[in-house]
């Protein structure tokens, strides 16, 4: 027994070692959303100064056989421990995930943010639209004695130019419906319609909501998942509301891009189904529509609006959608494009508090 | 290389066991010597150059002290110049910027710091080819004529970079001639898992713990956290050290070597003289053997006594790292282990048994407190967090404590010799339950920690800084 069981170690080594040789490198790993480290080139620059046998390391654990097997086994074996915090996320109660990063308000950076926000509501007669994060109003699902910090308090240090439109008490009455994913920071399509209601009311449009729903077949793990991701967890489903409206969608202003939909369907058939509102990331989304109504909109954003704006394709001839993350270009150059266009900043108020990208608001 | 990472596990030990095992057996130290130079060379590709010269000194100084049998004030000439080498070494590589900067503070002068970094293993190595020279001055052994042999004894990987100092004697007649078996190559990797699981699971668990706590700001620490934080560090720093002892311990099984235990089960001590012989015991034993002994020992005037106990703990605490919190460290056991010989010892061995070893126990956390912190200021903003100076409890520490509970009771667990005594009791009433329970065991540890080194984010080695 001695002898077998010596021999299938070494052999089980060996093994390990040959299927990483011969396998081929993948280059992207879908589960924790991210490139892959590839073989190392060896040259005797890199061996000397140690950065080849360090890459070399990184290569064996990124192309490792089975890796991601290892990467859930080894988050569910925390969890098994008890551990609720792994990897920069919160497991919580009903297998809701909450992001760390989230929880936090980073001061030093409002400070500045505001700063730059009040420059521009005294120039443009803007409104705001704050978006909650999932603490905010599934407080009790946070695990025992995880803090944070109230980002609803950020509200009343706005600039007095900014209209805010809160979506709060929509929110909170409805908070029994599936509002916000367990597994993603985002919120569903049905927590964007609260928002889009809130938004209508203080508008006055007249809100138009689709019984025709278009559903993701397969489960949905997001990007929280991807940080924790245990076996057993909670998976989630995406589904959209149809916007019936003839539109004309183009991509950071590339006319190869030009698709007649709001939504990228083809990414419900991979990992990060959030993107199948409006493409995912971009700089900058053109949306036209034949609404008629006569009136434009520009929005500036983060990735939780990627879910409300197709909603208002209803209520605006053209809208224009900036992500001061990727879009470097002057922002008053789209001002200036659109002189008559309302203007909407919609924000995850956590987040709002640590972009550090709201300078280009006033460029 | 650390043994905890797939360079090591897929890579490097396949390929060094079947070159090793391959090899007729009169070149397998030949084969052991090569491989174990790559292993260093993976980690520091230019100081293996230092390491060779090293060992290459020791083993001419070796010669020398033969050649000069009947010449005893050449033979002492060897000693000591011998000596003075590997000293010099370890003090310019490891204590130059140390003893530069602390002129500079204290005599406000701007000499510039020696920009060199720490070759690994210093410490370990210069120690291992000392006893060597040592033990062949006094007579102990005969001088390694065979270059090869002496330099797989020195480079040997699996003790090299972190222990256990193994002194020559102890392996001179396995170097010459050992028997590797199914037998020893199975225990070899049974040890060598249990040390890859303590490394890689509950090391690096309780580290992670610590750095969380450490990373806050000490004036707002709750006692709870900074406690938490302590235990969660001594856990860290034992189960990295031991279980990198019994990693090398099991491959030394596997070639045929047997090294000496560093580890006897240390936080069950009932005094802190008892820590001492539970901990890092082949530190413990080099300095008695190789510097308490000759300044005289115990047999000397209880002055003098106090004079040597002195300096080997003040030697043994700036062993651990150059920078004055280790001297402190040491210090601090020395004084300890003084009073505890010369006035309460007796006392502690009557008290009941709980209370011996919570005396211990805390004796050895607050040394940990030493150890952790260089500077003064955080150790002491530290303190004054677990004496409760900043209140007792938080939100913060609660989220901790229930983050690594489980982990906590594993660490407490394995910080006993519960499982191995089950295991033990288990072979004499159940022998076939237990080889398969063994088997099993093995193979759990063996998924877990590939589960653990796979996706290691958090995978640091503590004793590179000795």
């Amino acid at each position: 027994m001695k002898k077998a069981v010596s021999l299938i170690f070494a052999a089980l080594l060996l093994a390990a070692l040959l299927a990483t040789l011969l396998l081929p490198d993948a280059n992207f790993s879908a589960l924790e959303n991210r490139v892959l480290a590839q073989r190392p080139a060896f040259s005797l620059k890199s061996v000397l100064s140690g950065s080849w046998m360090d890459d070399t390391e990184d290569w064996l654990s990124d192309q490792f056989p089975g890796r991601d097997f290892f990467v859930r086994a080894k988050a569910t074996a925390e969890y098994l421990l008890g551990k609720r915090g792994i990897g920069g996320a919160y497991i919580g109660r009903d297998g809701q995930y909450f992001d760390a990063a989230y929880l936090k308000i980073d001061r030093a950076q409002w400070e500045k943010n505001l700063a730059y926000l009040e420059k521009f509501s005294q120039s443009h007669d803007a409104a705001f639209l704050p978006v909650y994060s999932a603490h905010t109003l599934y407080p009790e699902r946070l695990p025992a004695y995880v803090t944070a910090d109230d980002e609803c308090a950020l509200l009343g240090e706005l600039p007095e130019n900014l209209r805010v439109i809160d979506p709060y008490d929509v929110l909170m009455r409805d908070r029994d419906e599936y509002l916000y994913f367990c597994t993603d920071h985002h919120w569903t399509q049905q927590g964007a319609v609260r928002a889009y209601l809130a938004y209508c009311e203080a508008m006055g449009f007249t809100p138009v909501i689709s019984d025709e729903t278009i559903r993701g077949e397969r489960p949905f793990y997001g990007s929280l998942y991807s940080k924790a991701p245990i076996f057993g967890a909670q998976s989630d489903e995406i589904e959209l509301l149809h916007v019936d409206r003839a539109v004309s969608v183009v991509y950071d202003m590339e006319e190869s891009t030009r698709t007649d939909s709001l939504y990228t369907l083809s990414a419900l058939a991979e990992k990060d189904q959030y993107t199948v509102f409006l493409g995912g990331n971009h700089a900058r989304v053109d949306i036209s529509t034949d609404a008629g109504t006569g009136r434009t909109l520009v929005v500036l954003k983060d990735s939780y609006a990627h879910a409300l704006v197709p909603l208002l394709a209803n209520h605006y001839d053209a809208i224009v959608m900036l992500d001061l993350r990727y879009y470097n270009l002057p922002v008053s150059g789209v001002l200036t494009e659109y002189p008559d266009a309302d203007l909407l900043l919609t924000y995850n108020l956590a987040w709002l508090s640590q972009d550090k990208n709201l300078y280009k608001l006033n460029h | 290389m650390v043994f905890s990472s797939l360079s090591f596990l897929t890579l490097f030990l396949p390929l060094t066991l079947i070159a090793y095992f391959i090899a007729p057996r009169q070149a397998r130290n030949a084969v052991l010597f090569a491989v174990s130079l790559v292993f260093y060379a993976w980690g520091e590709p230019v100081y293996v150059v230092l390491m060779l010269f090293s060992a290459l000194s020791d083993w001419a100084h070796g010669l020398l002290l033969e050649k000069w049998d009947e010449r005893p004030r050449l033979r002492c000439a060897a000693l000591i110049s011998s000596v003075s080498i590997n000293l010099g070494l370890l003090g310019f590589f490891k204590y130059a910027g140390l003893v530069v900067r602390t002129l500079n503070a204290a005599l406000g002068m701007s000499l510039s710091v020696p920009a060199v970094a720490l070759p690994i293993g210093i410490s370990f190595y210069t120690f291992q080819t000392m006893s060597y020279t040592i033990d062949v001055y006094r007579r102990k052994c005969p001088a390694q004529r065979d270059l090869l042999a002496f330099g797989c004894y020195v480079a040997m990987f699996p003790q090299l970079i972190a222990g256990p100092i193994v002194r020559y004697v102890t392996v001179a007649d396995e170097l010459r001639s050992r028997r590797e078996s199914y037998g020893s190559f199975f225990q070899g990797v049974c040890r060598f898992v249990i040390g890859l699981a303590k490394k890689l699971v509950l090391a690096n668990g309780a580290g992670a713990l610590w750095e969380t706590v450490s990373a806050q700001d000490a004036s707002q620490l709750s006692a709870l956290s900074a406690w938490l934080g302590m235990l969660a560090f001594a856990f860290q720093i034992y189960f990295d050290f031991s279980g990198y002892s019994d990693m090398a311990i099991g491959l030394g099984r596997m070639f045929g070597f047997t090294f000496p235990e560093n580890f006897r089960y240390p936080y069950l001590s009932r005094s802190v003289s008892e820590f001492w012989r539970r901990w890092h015991i082949a530190l413990g034993d080099w300095f008695r053997e190789y510097l308490y002994i000759p300044l005289g020992g115990n047999r000397v005037s209880v002055p003098r006594n106090l004079f040597n106990l002195a300096v080997v703990w003040l030697a043994t605490g700036l062993w651990h790292g150059a920078s004055w919190n280790f001297l402190l460290w040491g210090g601090y056991f020395g004084l300890l282990l003084i009073l505890e010989k010369f006035v309460f010892g007796k006392a502690l061995q009557r008290l009941p048994a709980f209370f011996s070893w919570l005396y211990t126990a805390l004796a050895v956390l607050l040394g940990w407190v030493l150890f952790a912190f260089e500077d003064a200021g955080m150790g002491l903003a530290y303190l004054r967090a677990m004496l409760g100076r900043t209140g007792g409890t938080d939100a913060f520490a609660l989220r901790q404590l229930l983050d690594s509970a489980g982990l906590l009771l594993l660490c407490a667990v394995g910080s006993t010799p519960l499982c191995a005594g089950a295991l033990r009791r288990l072979q004499a009433a159940r022998p076939r339950l237990h080889a398969v329970l063994t088997v099993a065991l093995l193979a759990a540890g063996f998924v877990l920690c590939l589960i653990y080194v796979v996706d290691a984010g958090y995978n640091p080695f503590l004793y590179f800084r000795f």
